[in-house]
């Protein structure tokens, strides 16, 4: 008759199948289809972000910027624009911005603010008054009578030019001197028999004859250079004469054309004195338009239609609009999103156009940025995408802290490009920004850069989970239907939301919370929309939600499927039957970029006498992470304060995560540390069945981990692949109890009895189902029961302290002897 | 029915340098337009101004009235190379949009002497003149009374439009023709002291109609009215000067 086993040589039963998955009813959600649901909510869960939302988008005061902080696929940018376009509704529509000519100086465009709308109004105005006066401007000058008064001018001028001319030729010939043209000017020469003198006869004179010419030539020469000298000053007077000519007769027809157009803008003093230096400079700068007019049109148009404010000299009264609002359809402040935020997109640009080789530009290349664009409302930035461009983040803190856009181009700031520019007039910014980044961007930003804070003194912290509840998971219902609905997918019968659902809580990683990853849901829902076109079915179907959660798993599965096959051809050694002195399962999570997996990995305990020392193997190597190294060290402060106390640490215990080539970091590998110290300690066989997961205190608690329904599924991989005996399960902490939320296939396995999942509070609980031997409680005379694995334990250690005694003895023993010699 | 071409008009510009040229050649070129045109560009090198660079002490009064030293003989012979390729160049840069043909020598001796010569052959020759300001001048059409040229007056009329100009009729040898756009005088002096005092941008006159006969008038002409003169039919000039210094007619005129 065989021995009756004692309780814990039983394999402790596992949790309850109903445990590892709190699946979700779809009976309790109250409809069959999600075609049966009406309006639904688009975000949930997230009142604190909402409410910091809202306080930004209504408050006035300036610095009341915002920065929506959380992790990608939380809907924060579609509740960010929801709730900023509803404020935004509420407040008019800001002014127009232009710039124009400074016609004092030009590099120095003057920015001009204009009632909404009437941005256009202006330009158009402005380009019908340049085709206007180009059309009537050129037919001025052509008439009769500009070109008498012309004459007569040139008459006046010319005959004063030609005066005095007359008289000095006259007085030459009378004189007996000749007027000679060369290249260079005008020579003097004295006429012998009538011909201008000979150098031959010049030589032959007698020297008072020659001074006598030389002195009259020099005289008359000196008389001419006072006449062609007062040329210059005649032509001067010319000018002048004629520009005052030009702008009494343009200055008639210009001051009645932009008459016209300051009467539209009647109210505005800003246009009305702008308009004042465009008329002005049209007056002087008439000839402007005859140039224009003498180009010939060869186009099929007639001249009067021709567009004369397209042409280049007429840029300078061109209106150039920054921004401008139609009346008639933005009635609401501007929501400005920029999804490239670098420094041109944001505060504008000024571009230059090649003119004859060099790089030129004048203010009708301003272009605007976001900042413009968004000026009077909001503008939401990716945070990431703006601290990645260069002077982006610089450029936008500089405009919220002086209220103004100022236009600099990156090539001036750092001083690659050398040509004209403008100093455009900065603008006046009156702006909420919202940025949109994550947790560890905000914190740096909060560390690093002392005027984040001034500048961005909200933040909206968007929440990972909600609490799952029976009202919850109503809701959650609802929004998913209300996805549905706005992607145009097919409507979702209950069960496939109840499996959506299932996948919110498995991403979660809480069997207690949906996930807030509304993104990574709505993945789910359009591959499953799109199984579900593929199979026929009017509706998405529990099976389609599986199959895309499955397609998804399998897409990312490459590296755990070659680990697995690694473990099932032993190439990585992993024993999912008997047992072993020292040798534990561990559990270990792997991160593949969005894709997580457990696998087992055995570690191993050896000891022997020592110093007390504890060797981490994967620390000495710097292979461990600090968290590993604390693990360990907290297993020698457990062995420590349990075990032998009145005697020295006497172990040498190395400790190694077998095949293990990577970094290893984290704690939640402690116990099985642990308990592989202890079976070798006390030399009791570890089940290899079971593996370990679970972080250990200096007191023996097993502490929550991270990744547990991860970790247990790929220790069921490992086992199924090779066979399941029913002998074969999780140790998990009892803490993690509540974060189960296993595939199906491992809750049927459980509920056949071929694989369980045991959850424990201490190492003593952990030890035992493990080796299947009583752990053993220190009895009141000091001493474990004999046989327990405390006592084993302690026997042990005890032996070591003996034998390191001993070996000190013999040791100060041996100098004695020879000193004796 | 098909248009005839219009017939050639030959213009010869006769100029002692590029400066003098150049006013003939802004002239011609609003001439030029949908005109059947060649061009002829002649620069003379004046013996008289040659010669006097090499009297001692000589200066040049410049256009803007400075004085500098003359120009030595050799200075003065690549300033007259230079002219002669800037005379060249604009000739083609005039002669280039409408196509014409056009041709270029040099020559020395006197001024109106080597157009003259050079003009068998020529519909017109202009002398040129420099002008020494920028004042759109007059344009004087110098007649004979009894002789109404039509040609002339056409072409007078086309020129004064084409520059924007006032056009001006002088008629030497009938008081009585005197009206509105038309001086009349007795005598050709008379005409030139009038001449000499007004601002004028072109002469146009005819030889073979006069009042202006020989070459030395035309010389006075030059002189006193200190602007490019458009020259017609000197080709009769041209045959008092070959029967008077015993050189046959040209075989192609005949």
């Amino acid at each position: 008759m065989a021995k009756k086993k004692s309780k814990a040589e039983v394999l402790p039963k596992g949790l309850a199948p109903e445990a590892l998955r709190v699946a979700c009813d779809p009976a309790e959600l109250g409809f069959e289809t999600t075609a049966e649901l009406g309006s639904s909510p688009m975000t949930i869960g997230q009142d604190r972000a909402i409410d910091a939302i809202n306080l930004a988008a209504s408050i006035t005061h300036k610095d009341f910027n915002i920065y929506v902080l959380g992790r990608m696929g939380m809907g924060r940018h579609d509740t960010v624009s929801k709730l900023i376009s509803k404020q935004a509704a509420d407040r008019p529509a800001p002014s127009d911005w232009v710039y124009v000519n400074n016609f004092d100086a030009p590099h120095k465009p003057n920015a001009m603010r204009l009632p909404a709308g009437s941005a256009f109004v202006l330009k158009s105005a402005m380009q019908h008054l340049v085709d206007d006066l180009a059309n009537e401007i050129p037919a001025l000058f052509e008439s009769e009578e500009y070109q008498t008064q012309r004459r007569a001018i040139e008459e006046e001028f010319g005959q004063r030019h030609e005066e005095p001319i007359a008289e000095f030729a006259e007085r030459a010939a009378k004189e007996g001197v000749a007027l000679l043209r060369t290249p260079m000017g005008f020579m003097l020469a004295a006429i012998v028999d009538g011909k201008p003198i000979k150098p031959e006869v010049y030589e032959a004179l007698a020297p008072e004859e020659r001074k006598a010419i030389d002195a009259k030539v020099e005289r008359l020469q000196e008389h001419l250079a006072k006449v062609l000298q007062h040329g210059p000053q005649l032509e001067k007077e010319y000018r002048q004469r004629i520009e005052g000519l030009h702008a009494g007769l343009a200055e008639r027809v210009v001051s009645l054309r932009v008459k016209e157009v300051a009467d539209q803008f009647r109210k505005n003093a800003e246009i009305g004195a702008y308009l004042e230096h465009v008329r002005k400079d049209m007056i002087s700068n008439a000839e402007l338009f005859l140039v224009s007019k003498e180009e010939t049109n060869d186009g099929p148009f007639p001249e009067v239609i021709r567009k004369f404010h397209l042409e280049p000299q007429f840029d300078r009264y061109a209106v150039n609009i920054m921004v401008s609002h139609d009346v008639s359809k933005d009635v609401a402040a501007p929501v400005v999103s920029e999804d490239m935020p670098t420094l041109h997109y944001l505060s504008g640009r000024i571009e230059h156009i090649s003119e004859m080789g060099t790089l030129a530009t004048n203010f009708t290349l301003i272009k605007p940025g976001a900042l413009h664009r968004a000026n009077g409302g909001f503008l939401v930035l990716d945070a990431a995408r703006l601290l990645s461009e260069p002077y982006a983040w610089e450029a936008l803190k500089r405009s919220l802290q002086s209220q103004s856009i100022s236009i600099s181009s990156l090539g001036e700031r750092l001083g690659l490009v050398s040509t004209v520019s403008l100093e455009p007039d900065p603008i006046p910014l009156e702006l909420r920004v919202v940025l949109i980044g994550d947790r560890r961007l905000h914190m740096l930003l909060c560390l690093l850069d002392p005027e984040f804070n001034e500048l961005f003194k909200l933040q909206a912290d968007f929440e990972d989970d909600l609490p799952r509840t029976a009202r919850t998971t109503r809701l959650m219902a609802r929004v998913v239907a209300g996805y549905a609905r706005q992607e145009n997918l097919r409507p979702m019968t209950a069960g496939a939301v109840a499996a959506l659902l299932d996948h919110a809580v498995r991403l979660a990683d809480d069997s207690k919370k949906f996930t807030l990853q509304l993104g990574a849901l709505k993945d789910v829902m359009r591959e499953a929309d799109h199984y579900a076109g593929q199979s026929g079915t009017a509706s998405i179907t529990d099976a389609d939600i599986s199959q895309a959660i499955a397609q998804a798993d399998r897409r990312a599965s490459r590296i755990r499927e070659r680990l697995q096959e690694a473990v099932t051809r032993k190439t990585i050694l992993i024993d999912t039957v008997g047992s072993a002195v020292g040798q534990v399962n561990g559990l270990s999570v792997i991160g593949t970029g969005q894709y997580n997996f457990g696998r087992p990995t055995r570690i191993t305990a050896r000891v022997r006498m020592g110093a007390g020392k504890v060797v981490d193997i994967e620390r000495e190597v710097d292979l461990g992470g600090p968290l590993h190294s604390k693990g360990v060290l907290i297993l020698g402060g457990f062995l420590a304060s349990r075990y032998a106390r009145d005697v020295p640490m006497s172990l040498q215990a190395s400790l190694v995560f077998e095949q293990s080539y990577g970094g290893v970091d984290g704690d939640s590998a402690s116990s099985a540390e642990l308990y592989a110290l202890l079976s070798a300690l006390s030399g009791v066989a570890i089940r290899q069945g079971l593996a370990v997961t679970g972080s250990v205190n200096q007191n023996g608690e097993v502490q929550a981990i991270g990744g547990v329904n991860e970790k247990i599924e790929g220790f069921f991989d490992t086992c199924k692949a090779r066979r399941l005996t029913g002998k074969q399960g999780v140790l998990i902490p009892a803490a993690n109890v509540e974060h189960l939320m296993l595939r199906r296939d491992i809750v049927e396995a459980a509920r056949a009895g071929k694989f369980r999942v045991i959850a424990i509070k201490t190492i003593d609980q952990g030890i035992e189902a493990l080796t299947g031997r009583v752990a053993g409680k220190r009895k009141r005379g000091g001493n474990f029961p004999e046989g327990s694995i405390n006592a084993l334990v302690e026997a042990q250690l005890r032996a070591f302290a003996e034998t390191r005694r001993r070996f000190a003895k013999d040791i100060e023993a041996l100098p004695k002897a020879e000193d004796g010699k | 029915m098909t248009v005839p071409p219009h017939a050639e008009t030959r213009i010869l510009i006769g100029a002692g340098s590029f400066v003098d040229a150049t006013a003939a050649l802004r002239i011609v070129a609003r001439l030029a337009a949908g005109v059947n045109v060649t061009f002829g560009g002649l620069l003379i090198e004046d013996r008289d101004t040659l010669d006097m660079c090499h009297l001692p002490n000589q200066r040049v009064v410049s256009a803007g009235g400075s004085l500098v030293c003359a120009p030595s003989p050799s200075q003065l012979r690549t300033l007259m190379a230079a002219d002669a390729k800037a005379f060249r160049r604009s000739l083609a840069e005039v002669a280039g949009p409408v196509g014409a043909a056009w041709t270029f020598e040099q020559s020395i001796g006197d001024l109106v002497q080597q157009a003259l010569t050079a003009s068998a052959g020529w519909d017109i020759t202009i002398v040129g003149h420099r002008s020494v300001h920028p004042m759109r001048g007059k344009v004087i059409s110098l007649r004979a009374a009894t002789d109404a040229d039509a040609a002339l007056n056409a072409f007078s009329d086309r020129l004064a439009t084409s520059l924007s100009a006032e056009h001006l009729v002088f008629s030497v040898g009938d008081l009585s023709r005197g009206s509105a756009g038309s001086f009349a005088f007795a005598s050709l002096e008379e005409a030139l002291v009038t001449l000499a005092r007004m601002n004028v941008q072109a002469v146009l006159l005819d030889l073979s109609h006069g009042p202006v006969h020989t070459s030395d008038q035309l010389r006075r002409l030059l002189e006193v009215s200190r602007c490019s003169l458009f020259v017609f039919g000197a080709a009769a000039l041209n045959e008092q000067l070959e029967h008077s210094t015993q050189i046959p007619p040209s075989p192609t005129r005949r």
